[in-house]
């Protein structure tokens, strides 16, 4: 059976596009969303090197006769048992530390925060929901109650109560910031399994002698990772945010660590007095959120398969 | 084909029901469906919607746990296997489903839509063994070549559904449940795909049973046909009698109702009245009485028998005999 | 010859995308006399609904377009008219029918609602009257007015899809279009409401389009057919002729791959390929990589329409550019 048009028809839409060039086309679309990228991008790059713009131990010094120093100007700085000249880019804080060193450094805690919480909410959280999906049953019951009483508990008040019961620290922050992120991964998942679990393509499968692994992990699963892409995105955002909350509230990472929250923290008291020092870590923090929802936004639009051709 | 599988069908379901829970009670979808296939030949099973005639494909691959009642396909009761011996059973039963665009996975390639059963039941050794088989069977099912690494979302309806075709057949099985799979066709693709099935049995001696709500399509492609109302088989029957005349009142309202093309059908048709009753919880007596024009006293309490009325013709209705439709 | 009340001529509608555009309709002549009734038949992908859709004015607003051509209504040209304007005619002379009715009910409104509603927008009566109406147009399609305070979701499909026609036919419009009124129901019930959309029809003397792409329902209720492919009409005329004695190798190739009750068919005969791209203009006819009596002018002169007797076809072979081979193949 010959087909010219089906060939043309082919022909006509270009080469065959693979799946990930067909998902880029349809992002690069999104103007605002390739800004969210590359705003990500450059915290990021940031994050990584860190070190070769400014040593962590020069951060954390601190250089009294230099505090509230102005942004873009000069002043001199005892630094390893050396006096050189330092050009403060964005101003020194109360004790005369670097603030676009500390927003840099921030960075890379900032960033840590946001992918190893959200890489460990996702993981637990897709898993059990994915369970609860497609075994249903008392399964379902359990895991699904559970969630709801940890929906039941406000997010800041949860990591609170780890914090204070394990003593605020990096690890204890991390666990406490990724437990909240869970329930949201569980339901989501679970309801993209729902959709899923009842086409007809997962009965072929079944039909065809497939064990249920097989089922879950090649079928219903990357059927269902759009809107866990989609919510993975958004949770960093809200697990930076949750971070900075925390450290703003003293049970976060602990000074002189250079994060955003702290820095919010130790600048509040001169708001009226040297406002630069809290308004560049408030833009940092500010920015980054903003391009992760904007990024999150783009992905719903691309991922959407209702949107397809 | 020697004497002895003409003797022994290849598929005996005996007393098939499946009832199903419901807030108002039990919903008898299939309730005690028997009927035999041989092998090589086609059952088409009609009804409208609700009949239970999915649900009866359904139930005998196990894809739905049938309530009771057993399932005997090549001798062996598969109504009583675990698990582990069942999956080995898939192998030689099949299903094509009725929508090419829902059964399909939508993030898998055609050949590895087609090379999943291989690779389940580890028909092949390497790669290239594999490849090939896909290629066959694509050919098989009259696939291009090049469309191997398509999705099926670049694909029309009648592609899709060899797709689905050819998965079926990579296991070669010797039994296929098509459900509807032509429904959702253009008509000149439907008769493609027919065609195409009508061949692959010829070439394969495949076994089909074919459930469908066309009667022009059942009529066309069956060997036998069981007419199915609110769960239960009415009327069993060769394909070409049942169309000469019907000893069920439904089977004959359900044949004179279809559109005709050569006349209007006005005259000539029974129109029923009212609309299919409810399968949750149904009373005794016939459960066609109520829209019947033959309906009598004893049909209102007392639930047919269904049996045999001339030689491979069973109905299930107090006035068969006496009715002459 | 009776009065005309539709005349659509050269309509071209397209859908125009991003970097595409859809050639849906392309240049369909149609007339409809009053009381008429006309059945277009077609594959998906034909035209057939993109052609009730630009009669109606409910073309998606940002893609579709009429390009050109024309749509009289009783006399008026209603590709010319205002949204406003048609809104009035929408409802009131011209209604449609939709192929689903589980969707094309409001859930949370009775059903008498929905009903006395357009009779009330098109102003036709107070509160009260529509409500007496609504009843009225119930019990017309067969359902008794008790169970005009009844909600869409205690209907059966086959008693929603009369609700609707009670809707479409409460304003007495001069032109029903249905779009595939019965296709999601079954056979028994599809039988029911055929019957009642002819009674209906002659009783209160409404035009009928039948949009189908069953050859058997359009049988039953229209006296004439087009059948349309590729966003063509390739054959009109009156019903009997049209199946008995088709003109088009596509009626011919659609009549020989459908299985049919009353003719015994060991094998069917489908159209091979599949339907053309709607976004490409082929030079030549349409339907020739598929034709099984194509010759080579077939890919280079695009027919026109030609006038036998009172049928149109639109084919080479009988613009007595190629031979006609197709009796002899039929004989």
């Amino acid at each position: 059976m010959d087909n010219n048009n089906f060939i043309s028809q082919i022909a006509s839409t270009g080469k065959r596009k693979t799946a990930f060039e067909e998902f880029w086309r349809r992002y690069r679309k999104n103007k605002l969303a390739v800004a969210g990228l590359l705003i990500v991008v450059l915290y990021i790059l940031m994050a990584i090197f860190a070190d070769v713009f400014f040593s962590y131990d020069f951060i954390t010094q601190n250089q009294i006769s230099n505090a509230f120093a102005e942004p873009f100007t000069s002043a001199e700085i005892e630094y390893k048992d050396n006096f050189t000249n330092h050009f403060y880019v964005l101003g020194a804080d109360n004790f005369g530390r670097d603030i676009l060193g500390r927003i840099i450094h921030g960075a890379r805690i900032s960033m840590i925060i946001g992918f190893s919480t959200i890489a460990f909410a996702c993981v637990v959280g897709s898993a059990l929901g994915a369970i609860a999906g497609y075994y249903g049953g008392r399964v379902e019951s359990i895991i699904m109650r559970s969630t709801d009483i940890l929906l039941a508990i406000p997010n800041i008040l949860f990591a609170l109560a780890i914090v204070a019961a394990l003593g605020p620290s990096f690890q204890n922050l991390l666990l406490a910031i990724g437990i909240t992120s869970i329930p949201a991964f569980v339901r989501l998942m679970r309801a993209s399994v729902l959709t899923v679990k009842n086409q007809e393509f997962i009965e072929a499968a079944k039909a065809l002698g497939a064990r249920d692994f097989r089922i879950i992990a090649r079928h219903i699963m990357p059927n269902c990772m759009a809107p866990i892409i989609v919510q993975a995105t958004l949770g960093i955002a809200q697990s930076i945010l949750s971070a900075t909350s925390l450290s703003f509230l003293g049970l976060g990472i602990q000074p002189p660590s250079p994060e955003w929250g702290n820095m919010l923290s130790d600048a509040r008291s001169y708001i009226s007095y040297a406002p630069h020092t809290l308004l560049f870590p408030g833009l940092a923090i500010m920015t980054v959120i903003l391009a992760y929802n904007l990024i999150g936004d783009g992905l719903r639009d691309a991922l959407d398969p209702k949107l397809k051709r | 084909m020697n004497n002895h599988s003409d003797m022994i069908p290849i598929l005996q379901v005996k007393n098939l029901k499946k009832y199903f829970t419901t807030p108002r009670g039990m919903l008898h979808a299939v309730d005690d469906v028997s009927f035999a296939i041989q092998e090589g030949k086609t059952l088409g099973v009609v009804g409208e919607s609700g009949c239970g005639k999915t649900t009866t494909g359904r139930a005998i691959l196990r894809l739905i746990e049938p309530t009771s009642g057993s399932v005997v396909f090549n001798g062996i009761d598969i109504t009583s296997l675990e698990k582990n011996k069942l999956r080995i059973m898939r192998e030689k039963m099949q299903i094509i489903f009725q929508d090419p665009y829902s059964s399909l996975d939508p993030r898998m390639s055609v050949a590895s839509i087609i090379a999943e059963p291989l690779i389940i039941h580890k028909r092949v050794s390497g790669k290239k063994e594999l490849l090939k088989q896909v290629q066959k069977l694509m050919e098989m099912v009259e696939l291009e070549d090049r469309l191997s690494s398509s999705y099926p979302h670049e694909l029309d309806g009648g592609r899709r559904q060899r797709i689905g075709i050819a998965r079926a057949l990579a296991l070669e099985p010797q039994f296929i449940v098509c459900d509807e799979p032509v429904s959702s066709l253009d008509v000149s693709v439907q008769a493609q795909i027919l065609n195409l099935m009508q061949d692959l049995q010829d070439r394969l001696g495949l076994t089909y049973m074919f459930v469908t709500h066309d009667m022009a399509v059942v009529k066309h492609i069956s060997d036998e046909i069981a007419v199915m109302y609110l769960g239960q088989i009415i009327e069993l029957s060769p394909a070409k009698d049942l169309f000469a005349h019907q000893y069920h009142p439904y089977s004959h309202a359900l044949i004179s109702a279809i559109p005709k093309i050569e006349s209007k059908t006005d005259e000539t048709m029974t129109i029923l009245k009212g609309e299919i009753g409810s399968p949750i919880e149904p009373k005794p007596g016939c459960r066609f009485a109520l829209r019947c024009e033959y309906c009598i006293e004893k049909c209102l309490t007392d639930t047919p028998v269904f049996k045999t009325i001339e030689s491979g013709r069973a109905v299930a209705c107090w006035r068969a005999e006496e009715l002459s439709l | 010859m009776e009065s005309l009340l539709l005349s659509i001529n050269n309509l071209t509608t397209q859908y125009i995308t991003d970097n595409n555009i859809i050639h849906a309709v392309n240049g369909i002549s149609l007339e409809l006399a009053r009381g008429g009734s006309i059945g277009l038949v077609g594959e998906s992908g034909a035209g057939k609904t993109t052609t009730a859709y630009s009669i109606m004015g409910l073309l998606p607003k940002l893609t579709g377009k009429i390009i050109k051509g024309s749509i009289l209504f009783e006399g008026k040209d209603l590709t010319l008219l205002s949204e406003e304007e048609m809104r009035d005619i929408r409802g009131s002379k011209i209604s449609m029918i939709f192929q689903d009715p589980m969707t094309s009910l409001n859930p949370i409104i009775t059903v008498g609602d929905q009903i006395a509603e357009v009779l009330e927008i098109h102003g036709t009566s107070n509160k009260n009257e529509a409500q007496k109406k609504a009843g009225d147009m119930l019990e017309m399609v067969g359902i008794p007015r008790g169970r005009m305070n009844e909600y869409p979701h205690q209907f059966s499909g086959g008693m929603k899809q009369r609700v609707i026609i009670a809707i479409a036919l409460a304003c007495n419009p001069e032109l029903l279009i249905a779009d595939e009124p019965t296709t999601a129901l079954d056979v028994t019930i599809q039988a029911q409401v055929l019957k009642m959309i002819k009674e209906l029809k002659n009783e209160l003397d409404t035009s009928l389009i039948l949009i189908s792409h069953n050859l058997g329902v359009v049988a039953q209720v229209c006296e004439n057919v087009a059948i349309m492919y590729a966003g063509r009409i390739v054959e009109f005329g009156a019903l009997r002729d049209v199946f008995s004695k088709p003109l088009h190798p596509y009626t011919e190739g659609l009549l020989n791959s459908i299985p049919r009750i009353e003719v015994e068919k060991e094998r069917l005969i489908p159209i091979r390929g599949m339907m053309p791209d709607p976004s490409i203009v082929p030079s030549g006819c349409i339907f020739k990589p598929r034709c099984p009596y194509a010759k080579e002018e077939c890919s280079v002169q695009a027919p026109i329409v030609s006038k036998i007797s009172d049928r149109r076809v639109m084919c080479l072979m009988h613009e007595g550019v190629i031979p006609n081979t197709m009796g002899a193949a039929n004989e």
